[in-house]
């Protein structure tokens, strides 16, 4: 129902009302020279920065993959995910502060996307390092070198955990509003929200729109392709030993941190002024803060939801899979687009009008990730539990209820948590769709920005800040707790049978 | 055994375990009470059940927000309505809450993004009244030009608020579909530490000279003042010298940003020398202590480009009782001077205000702004073709 509210009848209102309203965009079938030139920068700009933010993730990765699963070290995952939470508007508001007046902002953008987004790779390779590179690397260096292991063994096992990372990077990068607009670039994903809201026919979207949704295409083809090509025999990683990192790896990762934090924080906190400012900006805006953040959480929600049903469900998990994807590679603008068509009726007037929309635009926008998990979710129903749970006599829909489902709660909090986050700092999507009950806070904090207000710029950034790190502290509390009751299970089992 | 996978699946929490003995303190701790899990179908139940609950909610919730769009015909409270407003929101907000707090009417604002400026709402508005049902009382925007349009197009109410006898009638739609009030100047800012006062144009025509233009920021002609003042520019000095402007803007280099706060922060970070702009972007840049001064130009005939906001009563609007209170109130002089008392710095319209607040008009440009709206679609084709293309 939610991919149907979200996805599905919105895709059909964009076409419907493409050929409604004349499905010949005003300037032709061409793209300008302008499209190009927009397009070449946005491509420069996030290819340069997916390849910098991998080469800083290596460390992390590195370091998440000597334990036998990731969430084995709550502390440096926590850290990661608040990283990764934390709107990248935010930090470029932070480094515009700590860089002098006259840094060039194509290399603001990319330091701010790089250390932004460098989890997202320290993830994805640390999960490729732990379940093959580290094998085989600890094989290889019995015959040969060190490098030689790295260049010739592993590079190649890990080439398709690099080639996911890049991809979701570059995808990011590529339809970002919030980062090129603090830092004063106008790129494809920019200008495409101005065409939107310049005019009132679909097909004056859609149609420089498909140059970012091809190039984007062009990616995943290719992502999808090396992912088939480089098919490895996955080692079981229950058979892993953890091994600890050594100090080097702790400090490199801990320097990669504080480079992410402390410049950006430490230039907002400096310029904060008085404590009155924040509590100022508090009281003008906290029905503003509180319904953004309900709205999200209630988008996230559905998303999980959406996700739960169709891992346990079965049927359509493709096609739910590729719809979202689709809506994923799709501009904000464009997403914002097809629900107006959807909904802008008097017949749907009560979710036009509120904030269901704006739910559903976040739902649209990022159900991807949602659909993700549970595709996740679904590759592991071919487990010992699950097989044994088929045994026994349980459905499909229950072992997915009972066995993974449970066994993945971590996932299922990151979908939630990574979910809110990004609707909280969505402004491509929601700009479309707004509506006047409340004002999203990150559509508040670029005003302040382009008003000068640095106070409340600064004090609204930094409830975004808290948001983020909250959900770090909560994850490792979860996780913690998690790690210390397996433990005591252990340790109980251990007794009574041996 | 039909629990067996239960314990089964207790125990892969634990993803690497090997050890029997964890399978064996599970079976320990729930064998005994296996009726604690529920059936498979069960299961389902529950999860459609919390899915079903979840959907419940949220068109419950949507219908009470939705009960609320109309509170004139409910009768509750004082009523609401909801403004589309183009005016910045620092002071709109401030503006807009001491009507809630005179009158008790709730007020729900839209404020226009960045993107889409005025021109955003604009279409909003349009889209709204293609579809048949216009969610806007008021229209209220930072400038009068998509003002225009909306009337042109049929989408504003005839009302004339009583409070307007003192604004001249260049500041009010004959038709009494919109008024005009609190305006704001187009200037050239630029960095007074930087650029000494002689090496400033006088004229907006020199701005497309080499030696400024390559050195100008300037912010998308589609959007914003920034496409009156281009289209003040094609109907006061034809169509010709209008795109030889543009043309002269395009091949000398003059940087095109997404806003006119995008001009300011340009000449602040120190990547162009002029921003062409509104006073009150100076305004507020200055006041957060950036170094920058501004100069109204001369458009041709005498004075610069002065922009009035305006107000008008949406047709058809879900509250039109509330929206003529709010225009009343939103075209007084009292909110005029708010708005002059305010960082905007809008200079009043009414000449008793200026004169009381002390607030002297720059010289202003002699051409009509039906004249502007006119040549609008042909200063708007030609920016598509020659500037943004």
């Amino acid at each position: 129902m939610v991919l149907a509210l979200a996805i599905v009848w919105p895709a059909a209102a964009l076409i419907e009302a493409c050929f409604s309203q004349g499905a010949a965009p005003a300037g032709g079938f061409t793209f300008t020279a302008r499209q190009c030139g927009l397009l070449w920068r946005s491509l420069w700009l996030s290819g340069v920065a997916t390849v910098i933010c991998v080469a800083i993730s290596l460390p992390a990765a590195f370091l998440l993959g000597r334990s036998a699963r990731v969430t084995d070290q709550p502390l440096t995952l926590a850290a990661l995910l608040a990283t990764l939470l934390c709107p990248p508007m935010v930090y470029s508001f932070g480094w515009q502060r700590a860089l002098p007046a006259g840094f060039d902002p194509h290399l603001r953008c990319i330091l701010v996307w790089s250390l932004w987004a460098w989890p997202i790779p320290a993830l994805i390779v640390g999960a490729g390092w732990a379940r093959v590179g580290r094998r085989a690397f600890e094989a290889a260096i019995l015959t040969t070198s060190t490098a030689s292991a790295f260049v010739r063994v592993v590079s190649p096992l890990l080439l398709r955990y690099i080639g996911l990372s890049m991809m979701i990077l570059f995808v990011l990068f590529f339809g970002d509003y919030g980062a090129p607009h603090a830092n004063g670039l106008l790129v494809y994903a920019t200008e495409l929200l101005g065409w939107a809201s310049d005019s009132n026919r679909t097909i004056d979207t859609l149609w420089p729109a498909l140059l970012p949704v091809g190039v984007t295409s062009v990616a995943l083809v290719c992502v999808a392709g090396l992912w088939r090509h480089c098919v490895i025999d996955e080692e079981s990683v229950e058979q892993l030993i953890p091994t600890h990192g050594s100090r080097m790896w702790h400090g490199l990762v801990l320097i990669c941190l504080a480079l992410t934090w402390v410049p950006p924080m430490g230039a907002l906190l400096a310029h904060l002024g008085s404590r009155s400012v924040f509590l100022n900006a508090v009281r003008t805006y906290w029905r503003d803060i509180i319904a953004t953040f309900a709205v999200a959480l209630a988008a996230a929600a559905i998303v999980t939801l959406a996700a739960a049903g169709v891992a346990a469900y079965g049927r359509g998990r493709r096609f739910a899979l590729a719809m979202a994807l689709l809506f994923g590679a799709l501009p904000g603008a464009v997403v914002g687009e097809a629900l107006i068509a959807a909904y802008n009726h008097p017949l749907t007037a009560v979710v036009y009008d509120d904030w269901p929309i704006v739910v559903l635009a976040y739902a649209a926008r990022f159900g991807w990730i949602g659909m993700l998990a549970s595709t996740l979710i679904a590759s592991a129903a071919r487990g010992v539990v699950a097989d044994q749970a088929r045994t026994d006599g349980a459905s499909e829909a229950a072992v997915v209820t009972n066995v993974l489902l449970p066994s993945h709660a971590p996932l299922v909090a990151s979908v939630v948590a990574v979910t809110t986050v990004l609707a909280i700092g969505d402004v491509a999507a929601s700009t479309l769709v707004r509506i006047p009950a409340f004002s999203p806070i990150a559509h508040v904090i670029i005003e302040k920005f382009h008003r000068f207000e640095d106070g409340m710029l600064i004090s609204l950034s930094f409830i975004l800040v808290a948001v983020a790190i909250g959900c770090g502290a909560v994850f490792f509390l979860i996780q913690r707790h998690r790690l210390a009751r397996e433990h005591a299970v252990l340790r109980q089992g251990n007794r009574i049978s041996f | 055994m039909g629990a067996d996978w239960r314990i089964s699946a207790l125990v892969s929490r634990r993803t690497s375990c090997d050890n029997v003995a964890v399978a064996v303190c599970a079976v320990n701790r729930y064998g005994g009470r296996r009726s604690a899990f529920p059936s498979s179908r069960q299961a389902m139940r529950d999860f459609e059940k919390c899915a079903a609950l979840l959907v419940c909610g949220v068109l419950f919730a949507a219908t009470q927000c939705g009960c609320n769009r109309k509170p004139e015909q409910s009768g509750e409270g004082a009523g609401r309505v909801v403004v589309y407003c183009s005016v910045d929101e620092t002071f709109a907000r401030e503006v807009l809450a001491k009507f809630q707090l005179n009158t008790g009417i709730e007020v729900a604002t839209i404020f226009d993004s960045e993107a889409g400026k005025t021109t955003g709402l604009v279409n909003r508005v349009i889209r709204e009244a293609q579809s048949g049902r216009p969610g806007a009382d008021v229209f209220w925007s930072g400038e009068l030009f998509g003002t225009m349009r909306l009337a042109q197009a049929g989408l504003l109410a005839v009302y004339q608020p009583p409070s307007v006898e003192d604004i001249p009638p260049s500041y009010r739609d004959p038709k009494h579909r919109w008024t005009a009030l609190a305006l704001r100047a187009r200037v050239l800012a630029f960095d007074p530490k930087r650029t000494p006062p002689d090496e400033l144009p006088m004229r907006w025509e020199d701005v497309a000279k080499p030696e400024i233009a390559r050195h100008t920021a300037i912010a998308n002609p589609l959007f914003g003042t920034t496409r009156g003042h281009v289209g003040a520019m094609f109907a006061l000095w034809g169509a010709e010298r209008g795109r030889a402007f543009l043309h002269s803007l395009r091949d000398n280099g003059a940087l095109i940003v997404d806003g006119n706060s995008a001009a300011v922060r340009a000449v602040i970070d120190g990547r162009a020398k002029f921003a062409v702009t509104d006073a009150d972007d100076v305004w507020v840049a200055q006041r957060c202590g950036a170094s920058l001064d501004s100069r109204p130009l001369d458009m041709g005939d005498g004075g610069t480009l002065l922009i009035p906001c305006s107000v008008g009563v949406v047709n058809g609007g879900p509250n039109p009782q509330t929206a003529r209170q709010l225009v009343d109130f939103l075209v007084s002089a009292e909110v005029e001077r708010m708005l002059a008392m305010s960082d905007s710095r809008n200079v009043p319209v009414r000449d008793a205000l200026r004169r009381e607040l002390q607030m002297p008009s720059p010289a202003g440009s002699k051409i009509g702004y039906e004249l502007i709206a006119g040549a609008m679609g042909e200063s708007e084709a030609a920016v598509r073709e020659i500037l943004i293309r």
